[in-house]
């Protein structure tokens, strides 16, 4: 570990209390406005006088709930798939030589690079005649490879310490076995990293969702908050806000969870 | 199984009721809308009562934001998923006759008798080549709301509105001076197309050319509606620089005195501004110097995209409907739209509304003075909207008077539609 | 998309002899995968670059005509473009100092607190949680100018808020700095973890040589954060230029006076926004030769500073 001296540890607390504030601050005075009635949405003090529920209720009048089902089934599924590929495939880069190993590399990396918003319009009618518009295979399929957990996933692979592996082998373990009983088990945090990120992306997702769901029922919580800024008249930040408020707060649930996954392995980590 | 009975009853009514064979079948056809909310569950229960009346036709409707429906209606089509009436937005409409497999309402006038109860004036933006591509739905009026709360407390008569922009500006001078709360803004619209036409139209000027394949915004009358837009930024400084969003909450909130927007806003108003301010609405202001007030409709018109046979069959029969006079001025009571219809007011429900509901009469009054919106002919305008969104941007931050900046870009703009293909 | 791998594999070292005999394994750890890219990612990239030649509006009715490299002509010519590429260039030099470099001071303090890091980690690491749809309409309240949070607070002494986001000379400013404010903590959190990594032996054996806390830094750990500053690196561009969409969208609409549109952005307005999918296709794919001839600086610069220590 590297000891700062004093002085520096002084400023950089004081620096790094300062940024936290400035990330802390607006979310709070966004969750507090959510409880806010009406008129006191202009009020410059930062806590409601007169709590109420008022916003959320107008929320639910317009089926959150279902949006809210909807993003947190459709994230876990993806995710879940996305690493699994990203996990096997990232195997395949880091343990085996085989012909067009960098060309196929290459175009994962490519992939990496590639914007969705490229894609957009084909996918979109590929989805309509594959007869998946408006379901969540159009949700969690187009989006199942995830370059990005490849490339992170290969990197620490290749850093697993080849005689764990080597002496599995010797006792004549299988790839499929290597992979599942030691490598992946070794690896909680980098997956849970991984994981972060997947839930992340997709449940910040909203241009595609938006493209490929049409019925209530099928909407996730992005476009319903967005549904609330675009109707003809908006009219108060009041039910904006909660949306913002309830939309945040399963991903911050789930992150708290798997944060202390991340540093409980990253403590134990006895293997680096 | 069929008994005998149904067997002759079909056959019986067959040559009466042409879709009578739909009543083993169905006909389903599917509607794009951006009515939500309060809106949405209005439409919702027109449609219902529609089906109730036609059991042989399924209306299935779906919503998309407004911003987003034109995209969304244009990746329907192009993904051949079944569309038969779609919202389109009115300078969107020829844009779509053009580029889209869009049918005349009247191919078959026949089937078409239901259009002459619409006010004809709101026809055209949809009329080509002596037919109709486009029948209003969802049209808004641009109307002065103002918080009459504010204008008291700066001492002017409630009760007499402005009638002029010269009036409004003395108006949102006195207000800001006593409340230090910002005086007017006027809804843009996307590319700020909307703003700009309703100021050129106003002043007596176009922004697209009749032919609509140019920008025309350097005529002496609509140089002089944008010169006055810029006045109420930089000479005047009562116009606060923002977007719509920004402003209907603003207003709504009672943070800004006076805005013009649309009359669809009128019910989502009249609830917001309860135990707030008391809403004031006016009709928009004359162009100083004219006597004719001249405001383009703003807001949604139904396209026809089935293709011949049942479905085209039911979407007409279902856009029929929504043409009978008591339905139309439902709708219009219901979502705050303009009533579409002619003399709307020989309906007794509707002159109840008008009697209880006084906030309408100006809406009611200004519906003469609405023109077509202007409409491109041109598959390929958006670098001239946006060289003239830039425009109004430069406009408001007082780069230069409109004479100075106003011929460059329209220049600009000009190129870019004429080399486009 | 050559130059990209080589730049990574180039950090593998020597690949071990080719084996003989063929073996199926790693194909089929690998087809889910390739299956998914080829049908999702590549062949629609194909797809867009085959229409950036056409004039279609991609509806079903109307013909498909070849018009050759019209589409890219008007592109390149076009006001709108040119200010987004503009815009995409100052975005990019000023995120690099703001959301690459200033993490790593940040993550090295964090990382010598040792465990009682932990509560700024996460705090920092929140926005990155939230969707950038609430971000933006978060940040909207606050800084509408009027009667948003900040103007209220600033009013009730005095100070007029300025309209940030629809003043030209602010508004990318605003939206970049709306960026970082989400992504900032993410940053941080990568950082760290390639701190973690670095063995505390040698930072031991460092400090028994006598070396300073500024020679540990500049020998031993800046050296090791190089595979995550060449990951942060390459997120900054792709991964938060593409989300930046969101707030542009929801915010600013490109504008004012094309101020804040970006190559993205760009792409959309002509697809979406006009349907000249030709047009769109064309933006498009000068976008893909703009993001190669970054990733290229990047990988030449990386390889001079960082591989070479």
């Amino acid at each position: 570990m590297v000891r700062l001296s004093a002085s520096s540890r002084a400023i950089g607390h004081a620096v790094t209390a300062t940024l936290c504030c400035l990330i802390l601050i607006p979310m709070a005075l966004v969750a507090l406005t959510a409880f806010k009635s009406q008129p006191e949405v202009y009020s410059a003090l930062p806590w409601p006088q007169q709590p109420t529920l008022e916003n959320f209720r107008r929320l639910f009048a317009v089926s959150f709930d279902v949006y809210l089902w909807n993003s947190f089934a459709t994230t876990i599924l993806r995710v879940a798939g996305q690493v699994l590929i990203a996990v096997l495939a990232a195997y395949a880069f880091a343990r085996f030589e085989f012909r067009f190993r960098n060309a196929l590399f290459a175009l994962v990396l490519g992939a990496l690079m590639i914007p969705h918003s490229l894609t957009m319009i084909p996918i979109y009618i590929m989805v309509v005649e594959l007869g998946w518009f408006d379901s969540w295979a159009a949700l969690i399929i187009p989006n199942l490879a995830f370059p990005f957990g490849v490339f992170l996933l290969r990197q620490h692979m290749m850093q697993f310490p080849k005689p764990l592996i080597d002496a599995a082998r010797a006792d004549g373990a299988s790839h499929w076995k290597i992979l599942w009983r030691i490598i992946v088990p070794n690896m909680g945090p980098a997956i849970a990293g991984l994981v972060i990120v997947a839930f992340i992306e997709c449940w910040n997702e909203y241009f595609w969702p938006l493209l490929v769901t049409d019925s209530d029922k099928m909407r996730t919580i992005q476009i319903g908050i967005r549904r609330f800024l675009d109707s003809e008249g908006v009219d108060s930040f009041g039910p904006l806000m909660a949306g913002v408020t309830l939309a945040s707060l399963p991903a911050l649930l789930v992150f708290f969870v798997l944060q202390k996954r991340v540093m409980d392995t990253f403590v134990s980590s006895g293997i680096r | 199984m069929l008994t005998r009975r149904t067997l002759v009853a079909t056959a019986l009514a067959a040559p009466i009721a042409a879709p009578a064979i739909g009543q083993a079948r169905q006909t389903e056809i599917t509607v794009y809308h951006y009515q939500n909310d309060r809106r949405g569950e209005a439409f919702k229960d027109i449609i219902r009562r529609f089906e109730a009346a036609n059991p042989d036709i399924k209306v299935t409707d779906v919503f998309k934001t407004d911003a987003t429906i034109t995209a969304e209606l244009q990746a329907a089509l192009a993904a051949r998923r079944p569309v038969d009436l779609g919202t389109v937005i009115g300078i969107r409409v020829q844009f779509y006759r053009m580029r889209t497999p869009a049918v005349a309402f009247d191919e078959d006038p026949a089937q078409a008798k239901w259009l002459e109860n619409y006010l004809p004036n709101f026809l055209d933006v949809g009329r080509h080549g002596g037919k109709i591509y486009a029948v209003p739905y969802a049209f808004g009026t641009p109307m002065l709301y103002h918080n009459r709360d504010l204008v008291r407390a700066a001492g002017l008569n409630v009760d007499a509105p402005p009638r002029t922009w010269d009036e409004v500006i003395e108006w949102a001078k006195r207000i800001q001076a006593q409340s230090g709360i910002p005086g007017v803004a006027q809804i843009h619209g996307s590319n700020k197309f909307y703003g700009t036409m309703l100021m050129a139209n106003n002043a007596g000027g176009r922004y697209v050319s009749e032919s609509g394949d140019r920008v025309v915004l350097d005529s002496p009358e609509a140089l002089a509606g944008l010169q006055l837009w810029q006045d109420l930024a930089v000479t005047h400084k009562v116009m606060p620089i923002a977007n719509d969003q920004q402003w209907t909450a603003a207003f709504l909130g009672g943070r800004l005195a006076m805005y013009i927007t649309s009359s669809a806003l009128l019910r989502q108003a009249v609830d917001s501004a309860k135990g707030r301010f008391e809403l004031g609405v006016a009709q928009y202001p004359l162009f100083p110097g004219r006597t004719q007030r001249r405001v383009p409709n703003s807001g949604g018109t139904f396209m026809l995209f089935s293709p011949p046979g049942p479905r085209r069959e039911a979407s007409l029969r279902f856009m029929a409907f929504l043409s009978e006079l008591t339905i139309a001025n439902e709708w219009s009571r219901e979502s705050g739209y303009m009533p579409l219809m002619r003399e709307p007011l020989r309906d007794p429900a509707m002159q109840s509304y008008v009697e209880s509901f006084p906030y309408v009469r100006p809406v009611i009054a200004q519906m003469p003075d609405t023109i077509a919106t202007e409409t491109w002919n041109h598959p390929n305008a958006l670098q001239a909207e946006n060289t003239v969104a830039t425009l109004i941007d430069d406009l408001w931050a007082g780069k230069g008077p409109a004479s100075q900046l106003v011929p460059e870009a329209v220049r600009r703009a000009n190129a870019a539609l004429s080399r486009a293909n | 998309m050559t130059a990209l791998a080589q730049g990574d594999l180039a950090g593998l070292g020597s690949l071990a002899p080719r084996r003989q005999r063929f073996e199926a394994a790693p194909y089929l750890y690998l087809a889910p995968l390739i299956l998914l890219l080829g049908i999702f990612t590549f062949w629609p990239l194909l797809h867009t670059a085959y229409l950036s030649v056409t004039s279609w509006n991609l509806n079903p009715g109307v013909p498909v005509r070849y018009v050759g490299i019209a589409n890219y002509e008007d592109v390149i010519d076009s006001d709108l473009f040119s200010a987004a590429l503009w815009n995409t260039v100052v975005t990019i030099l000023v995120s690099i100092p703001l959301k690459v470099l200033l993490p790593i001071p940040f993550a090295v303090f964090i990382w010598s607190m040792g465990s009682r890091g932990e509560i700024y980690r996460t705090v920092l690491f929140l926005p990155t949680m939230i969707s950038f749809v609430a971000v933006s309409v978060a940040w909207l309240w606050i800084l509408s100018p009027l009667g948003g949070y900040l103007d209220l607070v600033l009013s009730s002494v005095g100070i007029k808020l300025p309209p940030l986001l629809t003043r030209a000379e602010t508004a990318l400013g605003t939206i970049i700095g709306i960026s970082t404010w989400k992504i900032f903590g993410f940053h941080v959190l990568l950082f760290l973890a390639g701190l973690t990594r670095i063995p505390h032996r040698l930072i031991d054996a460092m400090r028994i040589d006598g070396a300073s806390d500024g020679v540990i830094l500049r020998r031993l750990i800046w050296p090791m954060l190089g595979p995550t500053t060449l990951f942060v690196l390459i997120s900054t561009v792709i991964f938060t230029m593409q989300q930046v969409f969101t707030p542009i969208d929801m915010l600013t609409k490109g504008g004012p006076s094309n101020a804040t549109t970006n190559l993205f952005y760009v792409t959309y307005q002509y697809t979406f926004m006009n349907f000249s999918v030709g047009q769109g296709a064309a933006a498009t794919v000068l976008l893909f030769v703009f993001l190669m001839i970054v990733a290229l600086v990047k990988f030449r610069l990386f390889d001079r500073f960082v591989h070479y220590r």
